[in-house]
């Protein structure tokens, strides 16, 4: 899982351009399953096919999103200064002072315009510093249009605990690939399409057209949760190491109460480590499963995460874990 | 009567039709496209659809592709909601406006035969206190006078729910009149390199391998996208939507600004509800350096269109959004280039007509 996260997390994929991912996943999902392919929004898609006879077989969906939130450049400035806008919800002070990269791995800086107070860090008075000498020479080398994001990468801490970025959500892609390996080993009786969404930091998008094409029986979303467990923290019902995380409820969905009431009870049975969830602030695919086409079950399984879009997002694997161990023992049942 | 080029853009921007009232509008676009196209038909929700069939080796009849390319009718305007004792007209906006831009406005109130004149006023400035002059005043201290005696003389003329829109001259102007000005042309340009498109491909047809749709879609500038449902019908795989945009290219701007007039049409990237198909940007910007036609990137992420409903509709579109640079949209005197108008056009015919969307 360490490894893997390491590989996920060292390759760019904003919002809208998530392509260099796709192929990433490409090269590890497509030997642990039967087809794979990408639909017109850029959604891979991969399905392992269930052992019941055709007719019998019933679709589920599992779905992670491959993009990160990042920076879109909309002006070059005579001094060769870049100015960006937003894509999805960028904390300005966790980004400030933080290196970027581009989609051609050219590295800049993003920084705040001086004397900016830490209270009056947003968009307008943040650019990126190349080091260009002017705008001719800034223009070389980036043009307007291109996208650009932190930094990846990871740090170990203690115990089986890592921080950096994006584990938002690359810990759901890896959850995902996990499960695939599994299934090669054992496949189950219905087939189990595997869904990397795009466009999902910017309003759950790619998710809708993903489920309509698949019409499944069920959906499952795995992404990452807020905690109540940090310093300062407002009060929440689930903690890093708690294990995989059975979500109720986040604001952009009600799941369905007998699959999470199953979820839980087969984790019960099997001795995994679960909590429930429940999310004040913040959506996930989950929702645009449960309404696209003509609707589905949805549940969703979220690994506990502290600080959530900075560079320091952090879990526990152990609780990523658990939520392969969740499902693939869900699924065989 | 059939128009073309700046006339067809006049008689468009004259008509009355704001959102959930496009009426006069769509039967002016249907007046044009007679005899012009394979089909049209008029979907449930009030979107005119139009069509050209594909043909030749690549055209499977039996199981055509479809592209889409859309533009809506509808512009903002106003719903009469209140008719005062003294016979004034209380309203509110029908699509996002500055209330600014509002006052000393001539208005037209009602469709057609019951069409009354009136314009929007407010309390005078010598009568506001100092606090009221130093803020703008809001909608819902404004009024349009249509100048009756009384509630009973309004009511004669006008019923609470009437729409009304602004009512503005198209007028040339600008060295050999090369900038228009009027209302309403977001987005009236689209519907008219609509209609300038599908009489191209009608009169000197070539082998496309798809049928092309042309989406005439309501209700867009109050969010409720027509084109949504336009889209879930016509079932294309791929989808051009044509708007007006703002331009932001005043004194000052510097990094504020959107585009350039005179450049062509701007390709959006990202906005605030659609990030665009990478690959659909790249042929439209191979296309216009081939045949010589200028096109140019939309410099902010502000704005939303039809787009976003498209883009999302059943297993997925591609979509690609060109617009006309405009200024001050969403008031009573848009402003835009003629020549960026016919380079967007022949931009959009020479894409149909070299499909090479990889």
């Amino acid at each position: 899982m360490l490894n893997l996260m390491k590989t996920l997390t060292a390759v760019r994929g904003i919002s809208g351009r998530e392509k260099t991912l796709s192929d990433k996943l490409l090269t590890i999902v497509a030997p642990l399953t039967d087809k794979c392919w990408t639909d017109s929004m850029g959604n891979f898609i991969a399905v392992r096919y269930g052992t019941a006879p055709e007719e019998e077989r019933g679709r589920i969906m599992l779905c992670a999103h491959m993009d990160e939130i990042g920076f879109l450049v909309t002006y070059i400035e005579d001094s060769g200064f870049i100015r960006v806008n937003a894509i999805g919800g960028i904390n300005w002070v966790a980004a400030s002072y933080s290196t970027v990269v581009f989609g051609n791995g050219l590295k800049g800086i993003l920084v705040p315009e001086a004397g900016t107070a830490p209270a009056d860090l947003k968009q307008e008075k943040m650019y990126i510093d190349i080091g260009a000498k002017d705008k001719r020479d800034a223009e070389r080398r980036v043009q307007i249009g291109d996208f650009c994001a932190l930094e990846g990468g990871i740090t170990r801490l203690c115990g089986r605990r890592i921080a950096g970025r994006p584990m938002d959500d690359r810990i759901g892609c890896a959850v995902l690939v996990k499960i695939a390996e599994k299934l090669k080993e054992e496949p189950v009786a219905d087939d189990i399409y595997f869904v990397f969404s795009v466009q999902e930091e910017v309003g759950v998008r790619g998710a809708k057209t993903a489920t309509f094409g698949i019409a499944p029986d069920i959906g499952i979303a795995y992404d990452v949760t807020g905690t109540g467990d940090s310093a300062g923290a407002k009060p929440m019902a689930c903690s890093v190491g708690g294990g995989a995380a059975i979500k109720l409820k986040d604001s952009s969905v009600i799941c369905d109460y007998e699959l999470a009431q199953d979820l839980a009870e087969v984790a019960k049975e099997a001795d995994i480590k679960h909590q429930f969830e429940i999310l004040v602030a913040g959506g996930t695919d989950t929702s645009a499963m449960q309404m696209s086409g003509s609707g589905c079950r949805v549940a969703a399984l979220s690994i506990p995460t502290r600080y959530i879009h900075s560079g320091v997002e952090m879990l526990d694997l152990n609780d990523a874990e658990a939520c392969v161990d969740l499902t693939v023992a869900w699924l065989k049942k | 009567m059939k128009y073309t080029g700046l006339d067809l853009i006049r008689e468009l921007s004259l008509a009355f039709g704001p959102s959930g009232c496009e009426d006069a509008v769509r039967a002016l676009i249907e007046e044009q496209i007679q005899g012009d196209c394979d089909s049209y038909r008029v979907d449930k929700a009030g979107n005119l659809i139009a069509v050209i069939n594909g043909r030749g080796m690549d055209y499977d009849p039996e199981n055509p592709r479809h592209i889409m390319i859309s533009s809506h009718m509808d512009e903002v305007g106003f719903l009469v909601r209140e008719i005062t004792e003294e016979g004034y007209l209380k309203f509110v906006t029908v699509g996002g406006m500055d209330p600014r831009v509002l006052c000393g406005r001539h208005v037209v109130v009602g469709e057609g035969k019951h069409q009354t004149h009136g314009v929007i006023a407010s309390k005078a400035i010598h009568l506001q206190t100092a606090e009221e002059r130093s803020k703008s005043t809001p909608v819902s201290k404004m009024y349009i006078d249509i100048g009756a005696k009384d509630r009973e003389d309004a009511q004669k003329y006008v019923t609470v729910g009437d729409y009304a829109v602004f009512d503005s001259d198209f007028v040339t102007f600008g060295k050999d009149g090369c900038m228009m000005k009027g209302k309403a042309l977001d987005d009236r340009v689209g519907c008219a390199l609509l209609i300038e498109i599908l009489r191209d491909l009608h009169s000197q047809p070539c082998d496309l391998p798809f049928d092309v749709c042309f989406a005439f879609t309501c209700c867009e500038e109050v969010g409720i996208s027509g084109a949504n449902v336009a889209a879930f019908g016509i079932k294309p795989d791929t989808a051009i939507i044509l708007e007006a945009t703002a331009v932001n290219d005043l004194p000052g701007a510097g990094r504020n600004a959107v585009s350039k007039q005179g450049e062509g049409g701007t390709l959006s990237l990202a906005d605030r509800g659609t990030i665009y198909d990478m690959g659909f940007i790249d042929f439209a910007r191979r296309t216009a350096e081939e045949h010589q036609l200028k096109c140019q990137i939309k410099q902010a992420m502000t704005g939303g269109t039809d787009a976003a409903h498209i883009q999302r509709n059943m297993e997925g579109v591609r979509v690609l959004g060109l617009s006309l640079p405009t200024r001050y949209i969403h008031s009573a005197s848009n402003v835009a280039r003629y020549e960026d108008f016919e380079q967007m056009r022949d931009l959009v015919i020479a894409m149909l007509r070299n499909w090479a969307l990889e």
